[in-house]
């Protein structure tokens, strides 16, 4: 073993293979041409042995795992190769045959576990199923087995839950329902598909540690798809980097992660920003797009984009080369390792509230911000109960700096942010910006007012009209504020999506016609066009792929200090946060609970659950995400805004429940100056005396 | 296509003097205007074209003939009825010794201009009724799609018939009649819509700059309602002329000399024991034609607005 001798891979060739897969090649033909989605892949996975997937979207990951479960969407075909499950080969297998492999030897888990159930049976009915179609089990053994199973992935009180319907269920619990369904047979090989993408990194860290914990107990073999490093850095043994359809990089974990020596795998893992990250320097990020493979580049796939390239790896294919019996990659001009950070930066303007309190003015001030929507239901629409999205929230954001709002989905931070740009009006509190109470504003001059706050959606693409020139979005904007006649307008649009990184030509599209990254960038310039001084931003990156994701944080870091910009960035991504922000405020079930720097916050968290949240981001390093806790700290899932726990709403959660956290809510008290927290422990944990995970875990 | 290391190069930005990657746009041939993404999309459907081909030879029919063809549609001759084809009377003759030939073009002229009535004001009127509901939504929301429900729970056959037994119908009455039974179901399918869009992320957007309700539904909802819109106008043509001919064939419609085909067809029908093929077929024959093409047509149209939208 090189690199730091972590030996990460346990005796893994006593174990019998369960899946081969060699030269895989996969097309999807559509109308015009056919798209190359798998070019000779090979790889394996061994019995109890996890395999990480790991690439851009649009690199393979996916068709190949459908291939393998003979699930190709229209127009999909294997068309060379093998592709051996169990000793028996799948390819050129009549599809009777493999049908019967199909949820028997192999099963697999969706990344969207809400469009994967059925929405009109029962999730026991649902588990039941394989059993029916492979065993011929009757309704007595297939409730028995749900059972089983159901207590298996871990769903509390399965006699309760067997008889719901999936929209009964959590995201997090239909997930573990998922998986249920997919091991009803026992499977030799467990396919996941992101499992995790979808949820909140609580329950990621609940899932993936279910999916460790159900191949040890089972024996089977994992093969793991996922874009996230991350993951793959704490729950993979060894990995596959694709790119563009190909095998870049193969190793065991430890091994991959120390000394890489692919320049996509290693512009990869530096394009991710991590929690405590230097914020000086600007993210390194992979220029340009995968390429398109209907016709794919000679040579070496990756080298348009490679920062390495030279003459022969545009015109010769590199071989995979061994570096030892479980290290293999294909490169012409392989690296050594990681980026170190030192090389992979630019540095940026510091800037933001560097200043002491005295200097700082506060553009937006919130004093017990509310806001409730009313549940109605039955014919006379009668009210059933009311959503506190927000309940009671205060903070000020200072002129030029950027706040962070972090919090697991469902904790009102979106509905925040859109009070902050007036598309929604609070329930009650008092919202000032600059000074002027935007709730009091008559119709018009709230118009005017709105030039100084705009939002950043999260889905770029939703957020234009489809039916508009990216032209004529973008200069939308000054015509309903009637600023400038047309040709500065014009003038205007081509400025910014200079700015941006785009080419002027881009006013004539649509937005279909741009990749993710791009639209993210229109959708950057349209929030820029009327010159606001605060751009609250939700989500920006959590659509995009890592290495976009590096280009657009950048960008914003880039332009805040060209336009002395506010941001109030909200995102569910711990990294992204600390990266991006000055200060964080963290959001649980419509209460802030804790508001400090992000220096602060993410050395010395002060609420049980900041504490939490940090502890369960993936870090894409197998040495950190192997030693540290690997367990999950933060159990159980977010309760329903509608009844929200009494007292303090993480008690239900906390693993340092008192009595009085039952009784009362907390207030906000203040640790550290900047730094207020609303926790009836928060000193114990603020001090350190009580460290979440450290401690024997509730359950 | 690669994306040329060249052309991703790096790019100083005046000003800033910080390096920012200029993206390319990839294989994007010169952006296609949506005019000729129709127009491909609508002539790769050979089924589309030959209905097309095929109304524009019925509309030829029922205007153009009557210019090369002249027959006389006004007086009964008796001493004529029921003759079978011949040189003078190519499809025979009517009950009433009219000329069918030029009796189906007649009748045609009437169809025609009601289908496309009916269409226009049938969909006029449910886009704005239905666009003003669901985008105020609320209480003016419930009241207007009530008055659709009470509209639509009036028995039509009835109605009808009970009208025609007060006043004597004329074209435009007819017109009006199914119009005002047409436009119930537009209403409520672009009301269904504009809900949908109006919590649309670029509806937000568009309110986060400033933008007043006027250009909000002037600009981004009707916009993309139109494309639902355009198919479900065609379909209603398709609907006014089989409730046309229905009426006609009921006795329900536009009284003598006019006529249309579904009176022929009644007619036809009356006589069909009697072996009068030419009273019946040729009226059947273009009705079928007409609805079969104007529907395929409004399924063509569907393609063409979603191709627009969904070219990758």
């Amino acid at each position: 073993m090189t690199g730091r001798g972590l030996d990460l891979t346990p005796d893994l060739h006593q174990h019998p293979n369960v899946l081969e897969v060699k030269q895989l090649s996969t097309h999807i033909r559509q109308k015009r041409f056919s798209i190359q989605a798998v070019d000779g892949v090979s790889f394996t996975v061994a019995q109890g042995e996890t395999l990480g997937i790991v690439g851009e979207s649009g690199c393979g990951k996916t068709i190949t795992a459908l291939s393998i479960m003979g699930l190709l969407p229209p127009g999909g075909e294997v068309v060379g190769g093998s592709i051996s499950l169990d000793g028996v080969e799948l390819v050129g297998m009549d599809r009777a045959e493999l049908r019967s492999r199909r949820g028997s030897t192999v099963g697999m888990v969706f990344q969207d576990p809400l469009t994967s159930l059925n929405p009109s049976k029962t999730i026991g009915w649902q588990i039941g199923e394989p059993l029916r179609i492979h065993r011929r089990a009757n309704k007595k053994e297939q409730r028995e087995r749900a059972l089983e199973l159901l207590s298996l992935v871990g769903i509390p009180a399965p006699a309760e839950r067997i008889d719901d319907f999936p929209h009964q269920l959590s995201g997090g619990m239909r997930q573990r329902v998922m998986i249920a369904i997919a091991l009803a047979m026992e499977p030799k090989l467990l396919i996941a598909d992101e499992p995790t993408t979808a949820l909140d990194v609580t329950i990621q860290a609940q899932i993936l540690d279910l999916l460790d914990g159900l191949k040890e107990q089972l024996g089977m073999g994992l093969m793991l798809v996922t874009h996230d490093l991350g993951v793959i850095a704490g729950h993979a043994d060894r990995v596959v980097v694709m790119y563009a359809g190909q095998v870049v990089e193969e190793g065991a974990v430890g091994e991959l992660f120390a000394s890489m020596k692919h320049p996509y795998t290693q512009s990869l893992l530096s394009s991710i920003p991590r929690v405590g990250q230097d914020r000086a320097r600007t993210l390194s990020s992979i220029p340009g797009l995968p390429p398109d493979l209907a016709s794919p580049p000679l040579g070496c796939r990756f080298a348009p984009r490679c920062s390495r390239a030279q003459e022969n790896c545009a015109s010769a294919e590199p071989a995979l080369g061994q570096v030892s019996a479980t290290h293999q990659y294909a490169c012409h001009h392989p690296v050594n390792g990681p980026l170190e950070p030192a090389t992979a930066a630019v540095a940026v303007h510091e800037r933001g509230p560097n200043g002491n309190g005295a200097d700082r003015r506060v553009l937006v001030s919130a004093r017990d911000l509310t806001k409730e929507f009313s549940l109605h239901s039955g014919l006379l629409q009668r009210r059933v109960g009311t959503v506190h999205a927000v309940a009671g929230v205060s903070f000020d954001i200072y002129a030029g700096e950027t706040f962070g709002v972090v919090g697991e989905s469902g904790c009102g931070k979106t509905t925040l942010g859109r009070i902050l740009v007036g598309l929604e009006s609070q329930t009650s509190g008092s919202l000032l910006f600059d000074g002027t109470d935007i709730a009091t504003q008559s119709r018009r001059e709230l118009c005017r007012l709105r030039r100084n706050f705009q939002l950043m959606f999260q889905d770029p693409y939703a957020s234009l009209d489809p039916r508009m020139r990216i032209g004529t979005s973008l200069q939308e904007p000054l015509v309903v504020q009637r600023q400038g006649d047309r040709k500065a307008r014009s003038a205007r649009v081509m400025g910014l999506l200079r700015e941006v990184g785009l080419r002027p030509e881009a006013v004539e599209r649509y937005p279909h016609e741009f990749s993710g990254g791009q639209r993210q960038r229109v959708g950057f310039a349209r929030s820029l066009v009327l010159n606001p001084r605060l751009i609250v931003a939700d989500e920006p990156v959590s659509a995009l792929d890592v290495s976009i994701r590096s280009q657009i944080i950048n960008m914003m870091r880039r332009l805040q200090a060209v336009h002395d910009l506010t941001y109030v960035v909200i995102s569910h991504d711990m990294a992204v946060i600390s990266y991006l922000a000055d200060r964080v405020g963290v959001m649980y079930l419509g209460r802030m609970v804790e508001v400090a720097s992000s220096t602060e916050l993410f050395k010395r968290p002060a609420h049980p659950y900041t504490q939490g949240l940090l502890k369960s981001v993936p870090v894409p390093d197998p040495a950190i995400a192997r030693t540290a806790g690997r367990k999950p700290v933060v159990l159980g899932e977010l309760p329903s805004p509608i009844n929200p726990p009494s007292g303090c709403h993480f008690r239900t959660r906390c693993p340092f429940v008192i009595d009085l956290c039952s009784k009362e809510i907390p207030q906000a008290v203040e640790v550290a100056p900047g730094h207020s927290v609303s926790c009836h422990r928060s000193q114990e944990v603020y001090s350190g005396d009580l460290v979440v995970g450290s401690t024997s875990v509730r359950d | 296509m690669p994306h040329g290391a060249e052309e991703i190069a790096d790019q100083v930005i005046a000003g800033t003097g910080e390096m920012v990657e200029s993206e390319t746009f990839g294989d994007l041939s010169p952006s296609a205007s949506p005019l000729s993404i129709a127009l491909r999309t609508f002539s790769a459907n050979k089924l589309a074209v030959a209905s097309l081909a095929m109304l524009v030879i019925v509309v030829a029919f029922c205007y153009l003939g009557p210019v090369f063809y002249h027959t006389n549609q006004i007086a009964t001759n008796l001493l004529r009825e029921n003759q079978g084809p011949s040189a003078a009377h190519p499809l025979g003759t009517s009950p009433t010794g009219k000329d069918e030939l030029g009796r189906l073009m007649l009748g045609g002229q009437s169809t025609i201009e009601l289908g496309l009535a009916v269409g226009v004001i049938a969909t006029g009127f449910g886009l704005v009724w239905g666009t003003v509901s669901g985008f105020i939504g609320g209480a003016v929301d419930s009241i207007m799609m009530r008055v659709v429900d009470a509209l639509l729970s009036i028995p039509f056959l009835f109605f009808v018939i009970l009208l025609a037994s007060i006043v004597r119908p004329t074209l435009i009455l007819v017109i009006l009649v199914i119009s005002g039974v047409s436009w119930l179901s537009t209403a409520r399918l672009v009301r269904g819509e504009t809900l949908s869009l109006r919590t649309r992320d670029y509806v937000s957007a568009a309110r986060g700059f400033g933008a007043s309700n006027t250009r909000l539904i002037a600009r981004h909802i009707g916009p993309n309602v139109l494309g639902v819109l355009v198919v479900n106008a065609t379909l209603k043509v398709a609907d006014a002329i089989l409730t046309f001919a229905a009426l006609g064939y009921l006795g329900l419609s536009v009284p003598p000399p006019a006529t249309n085909w579904g009176e022929i067809l009644a007619g036809g029908v009356n006589n069909f024991f009697d072996g009068y093929w030419w009273q019946l077929w040729p009226a059947a024959i273009l009705i079928v034609v007409t609805v079969l093409a104007v529907n395929v047509l409004g399924d063509a149209l569907r393609d063409v607005v979603e191709a627009r939208l969904n070219q990758r």
